[in-house]
């Protein structure tokens, strides 16, 4: 994979616009399901889930040059992909007549705790990104997209100091925030 | 996906967490006790302190976070199937079903075997609970798992342990209930007992049997092996798990070897099996035929080291598997071996039954078959044909989808009968003939199926599966050559394919195929056929929306039922299509009398409840056409509990919840209108990637409720969302393709007094209406009349009269109203001489208000009625008139700044001017 040099580093990323969301949203869910198929033992491998879908659009008409972008996007699809999952599992636990096809196969059953979990760490990184946006694209990037601190710096052309502190207060903003 | 725009955090807080931020990344790696001098020595103001404070406070915790662990273990350890299989005490004293789960027995690779017992203690029958992991089963839907089960428990044979129950948890662990078999795997038992030769054959005869009789009822057992064919204490042989290998494992794609050798038992298991063929009957022969082996010399056909490399995955086990086990028995028994046990499934026996027959030769010391020449050509001609009975479950699930699950019974009954005939040597006997037939019949059909997923279709890769149209046209192409069969066969193969075609709505192709059936066959001389015949064939109307047609075609079905059938359910199901034919003709009695009568049988049994929900709501949609709003709302109300008491899916409370809301609306209960729309919405968010009608018309609701108000903007906005999601439902690129488009922005824009906007969008709906399905005589004469009444409030009299005249052509009370109110304001804008008062009595403002529950609307007609009576000079009577319509607006909530207002203020201003000025003749 080619790594596009991502520019300035103050300024962020083409803003994310809601069709690509939705188009790598698409793509992460096929993975997810093409991984479920291989090995039926439910888990994600985030990083390559992430990798596959990357290497589908690039062979796709979209236009994914720039690799953080890519990145930024993924992460967020596969934010809206758990939350919408757990929203489902949360509101429908019992209803798989109507079922409709989240990444189901792969994250067969959280359960009512870790619903909550999920949604409260979105209400979190949504207030993380108002207040901190780049302790928030740590967070993105390395959980959802499931980067390394290394890698993370490398596509956010910072120094791998710079994500360690982001990181750090991320974490810290986000353990307040989910013990209260 | 909308965006939605990141808010903006005041510029304090921004600020103070930036602070907050930078002093957090110079102190949070200084150790707590060294941070006291850098914080004393700077002045920090006390939102930005207590920032700090709680950052340090959460870093110093040193605790995990969600975002510390990696997703992928994240999301594993919250899995059910290691719940399963790590916390089997879990399950202790849960209840599946009337069962209670007691202490575990067993486990294997499938899953968790429970001890359990009748909860409610009522009779002391003990059972074994198998939760499967989900693992294995895959994302098996929870009614394809009681299809699978229904056709496992109708698996009814001494030698097998019965299915019970079954079902799924709450938590999506599917389980198993059955018998519970107090015993000890067979080779165990053959062991202790000190079991002879022909005691051990005895055994495995009873076993055997037991394969077989499955075999003929299409369920393969897919994991044969000692631990599943227990003997109990009398000496009975029950086999475990019958189907579950076959039928409840993951399908989704053709299981890699790895997986199989997971849960397969490697010292039984067919060559091909190990490779990751599906089960098959030729599997589960192999498997017997290891175990009698085991049983007759006490040696596995394959050895210990074998086994191990098989297990471990190495590479070199394929080429081991793949050779012939050493069998190391001299002389006939020996070749039965060899031949049992042969890699090449066309080598080996050509079905369990020939085993037996050979092994109970031997017994007798006849020469055996394993030898005769030929009998390779025989087999594999076998396999052939019975490759197709039971090869794979997914086959058979084809065949029942199909319909022609009929069939395949039919030939099952007759293939017993046809062997009691061969055995009583009346070998000529006409039963027999007619049972043959039927057999060879359902062979036919099934070797056409498995033809269609063997055809080659032209320009597809190998390693893509057809899709669907694929696999129908080959199956058309196939059926309509009269070489397949004879004429019934292939009308039998039509009409399955055509009911499919039906059901994807393919109609004009589906009306060809129906007049290609009645053309092959007599239909009279086929009950069965034409009883699909006729059901496919109404659907047809129905689809079609041809009224006239559907009716004529369900009275036929239900004619042909009440011959043939008249114990089945379908024949009520067509007597309900019959009635809400009528409902939708407007017939309202006659429907309301012929769903009373079907809600009447169907509750009388005992596979009647669904039906019955179902019929219940369209007594209830009827009563809400015919006006009788409050029995509709009371009616629905209770569907509602019905069904959350059933514990129905989201959606479908969701749709009665829109049923209910929208009979709030009519009766004026806005604001609990408003939020029952809002929770049914917010019920079908975790649907939001599919389009739902449902929520089409929630937002449709709170647009006309919105419009009713005065709230234009919102109007507009819900407008806006609703006929995207019509777009989205109907799949048009553009919502202006649809009729609702324009009859749904009508009103709003006439609200606003954009009359020639609203009159122009109708005259787009109305030739869509008439194009797109069979309208209703009221909607469109509705439609016409208010077309013509907004072209007069524009100002354009002259278009307005023949639709005026079209729409008198449709004889129904609220067209007949619409005509009235658009007659009147005709006569008002052409300045009529006659046009007095007298025109809009106190009865025509009252019809308006009970046949468009529209407040505004209403008060609309009720401050002209005011306008013209202070012409004619009598200020009291409209001053009376005035403060009914704003009583109305108050009553349904409508805003202070909606236009009606602007106008009741003006009419008051000039009443009480008027009366001031002269008392008029009515004071």
């Amino acid at each position: 994979m080619t790594i596009q040099a991502a520019g300035d580093k103050s300024t962020s990323v083409n803003p994310i616009d809601s069709q690509t969301v939705a188009a790598i949203y698409q793509q992460l869910r096929a993975a997810a399901r093409r991984a479920h198929r291989a090995n039926p033992q439910p888990t994600i491998n985030t990083t390559a889930l992430v990798n596959e879908a990357w290497l589908k659009l690039q062979q796709s008409d979209q236009a994914f040059d720039d690799e953080l972008h890519y990145l930024k996007t993924a992460a967020l699809a596969m934010r809206q992909i758990l939350v919408d999952y757990a929203r489902y599992r949360g509101a429908a636990k019992r209803d798989r007549d109507e079922e409709i096809e989240l990444i189901e196969s792969c994250l067969p059953g959280l359960d009512g705790q870790a619903v909550d979990d999920w949604l409260q760490l979105d209400e979190a990184l949504e207030q993380l990104t108002e207040l901190d946006p780049r302790a928030a694209d740590a967070v993105m990037l390395r959980f959802f997209a499931g980067l390394s601190i290394e890698r993370t710096a490398e596509v956010l052309d910072i120094s791998v100091r710079s994500v360690t502190r982001d990181w750090r207060r991320a974490r810290a903003f986000l353990g307040q925030y989910l013990d209260q | 996906m909308s965006e939605t725009p990141i808010p903006q955090p005041e510029k304090g807080k921004a600020q103070a967490w930036q602070q907050a931020a930078a002093l957090f990344d110079q102190l949070a790696t200084v150790p707590p006790e060294a941070r006291a001098p850098v914080l004393e020595k700077t002045d920090i103001a006390p939102e930005v302190r207590a920032w700090l404070d709680k950052l340090l406070a959460a870093h110093d915790r040193d605790q995990t976070v969600m975002v510390d662990r990696q997703m992928t273990e994240l999301v594993q350890q919250l899995m059910p199937s290691s719940a399963i299989m790590h916390d089997a005490e879990t399950f202790y004293q849960r209840r599946f079903g009337p069962w209670q789960a007691l202490e575990e027995i067993g486990r294997g690779g499938m899953g968790l075997v429970l001890h359990g017992q009748r909860a409610d203690g009522q009779f002391d029958k003990q059972v074994a609970i198998k939760l499967l992991d989900p693992a294995v089963v895959g994302d098996t839907l929870e009614r394809q798992l009681r299809h699978e089960l229904k056709i496992l428990a109708s698996l009814s044979h001494p030698a097998i342990a019965q299915l019970l129950d079954g079902g799924m948890t709450e938590d999506g662990v599917p389980y198993l209930v059955m018998e519970y078999i107090d015993g000890m795997p067979i080779n165990q038992y053959c062991h202790e007992q000190t079991l002879d030769q022909q005691q051990r054959l005895g055994l495995f005869f009873q076993v055997a049997e037991a394969v077989s009789y499955c075999h003929r009822r299409l369920v393969v057992h897919g994991d044969i092996k000692p631990d599943n064919v227990l003997v109990d204490r009398n000496g009975q042989v029950k086999l475990l798990d019958f189907g579950i290998a076959s039928r409840l494992t993951d399908k989704s794609e053709s299981e890699s070897a790895d997986n199989v050798r997971r849960w397969c038992s490697p010292a039984y298991a067919a060559p091909e099996r190990l490779q990751g063929a599906a089960p098959a009957v030729a599997e589960d022969e192999y498997a017997l035929a290891a175990l009698v082996y085991e049983l007759l010399t006490g040696a596995r056909i394959r050895s210990a080291p074998e086994m191990t490399r098989l297990i471990a995955g190495d590479a070199n086990a394929d080429e081991s598997v793949a050779q012939a086990p050493q069998v190391s028995l001299p002389g006939d028994l020996g070749a039965i071996f060899r031949r049992a046990l042969a890699p090449d499934p066309a080598d080996r026996y050509a079905d369990v039954d020939a085993l037996i027959a050979d092994l109970q030769r031997w017994c007798k010391h006849y020469p055996v078959r394993a030898h005769a020449g030929g009998a390779g050509y025989q087999a594999r001609k076998w396999l052939r044909r019975h490759r197709t009975l039971a090869a794979s479950a997914t086959l058979v699930i084809v065949a029942l989808v199909v319909g022609l699950s009929a069939a395949l019974w039919q030939a099952d009954r007759a293939e017993q009968a046809a062997i009691l005939a061969k055995q009583n040597a009346e070998r000529a006997s006409a039963a027999q003939v007619s049972a043959e037939q039927a057999l060879a019949r359902a062979d036919q059909i099934n070797q056409f199926l498995l033809d269609l997923f063997q055809a080659q279709i032209p320009d597809l890769p190998p390693d893509e599966l057809p899709t669907t149209r694929q696999i129908l046209d080959a199956g058309l192409e196939r059926a309509r050559d009269p070489v397949a069969g004879t004429p019934a066969l292939r009308a039998e193969l039509l009409i399955s394919l055509t009911e499919i075609l039906s059901s994807r709505l393919q109609l004009d192709e589906t009306e060809q195929l129906l007049n290609e059936i009645e053309q092959l066959v007599n239909l009279d001389e086929q009950p069965a056929l034409a009883l699909r015949h006729a059901v496919v064939y109404a659907d047809l109307a129905r689809n079609r929306f041809n009224l006239d047609e559907a009716e004529t075609r369900l009275q036929h079905a239900i004619d042909l039922y009440q011959e043939h059938a008249p114990d089945d359910l379908m024949r009520l199901e067509m007597q309900r299509d019959l009635a809400r034919v009528w409902s939708r003709r407007e017939e309202l009695d006659r429907a309301e009398q012929a769903l009373t009568e079907v809600m009447a049988a169907a509750e009388q049994r005992p596979d009647g409840a669904e039906l019955a929900l179902r019929v219940a709501t369209d007594l209830a949609i009827v009563a809400g056409r015919d006006g009788r709003h409050e029995l509709a709302l009371d009616h629905f109300k209770q569907i509602l509990d019905m069904k959350q008491s059933l514990d129905h899916a989201p959606l479908s409370i969701a749709s009665t919840e829109v049923n209910i809301a929208m009979l709030e609306k009519m009766t004026l209960r806005y604001e609990d209108a408003v939020v029952r729309n809002q929770g049914v919405i917010d019920r079908l968010q975790p649907y939001d990637d599919v389009p739902r009608g449902i929520r089409a018309v929630a937002w449709t609701n709170l647009s006309d409720i919105a419009r009713m108000r005065g709230q234009f903007d919102l109007a507009e906005q819900h407008i806006e969302q609703a006929l995207a999601e019509w777009a989205r439902v109907r799949n048009l690129d553009r919502p202006e393709d649809d009729f609702i488009f324009h009859t749904y922005r009508a009103p709003l824009l006439a609200e606003q007094g954009r009359y020639d906007e609203a009159a122009a969008q109708l005259g787009q709906a109305i030739p869509m209406m008439l194009e797109s399905e069979e309208p209703s005589p009221r909607r469109m004469g509705l439609q016409l009349a208010r077309q013509a009444r907004y072209w007069c409030l524009a100002g354009e009299i002259d278009r307005a009269e023949p639709l005026l005249q079209a729409a008198g052509e449709y004889q129904h009370e609220q067209v007949l109203h619409q005509i009235e109110l658009a007659a009147v304001s005709c006569a008002i804008e052409r300045g009529d001489p006659d046009m007095t008062s007298d025109r809009i009595p106190e009865a025509l403002i009252e019809q308006t208000m009970d046949q468009t529950h529209d407040a505004s609307q209403t008060s609309r007609i009720e401050l002209l009625r005011a306008e013209l009576l202070l012409r004619e000079g009598q200020p009291g009577q409209a001053v009376s008139s005035i403060e009914n319509a704003v009583q109305r607006l108050d009553d349904a909530g409508v805003l202070t700044t909606h236009p009606l207002r602007t106008t009741a203020d003006r009419l008051r201003l000039a009443a009480a001017a008027w009366s001031s000025e002269s008392p008029g003749p009515d004071r």
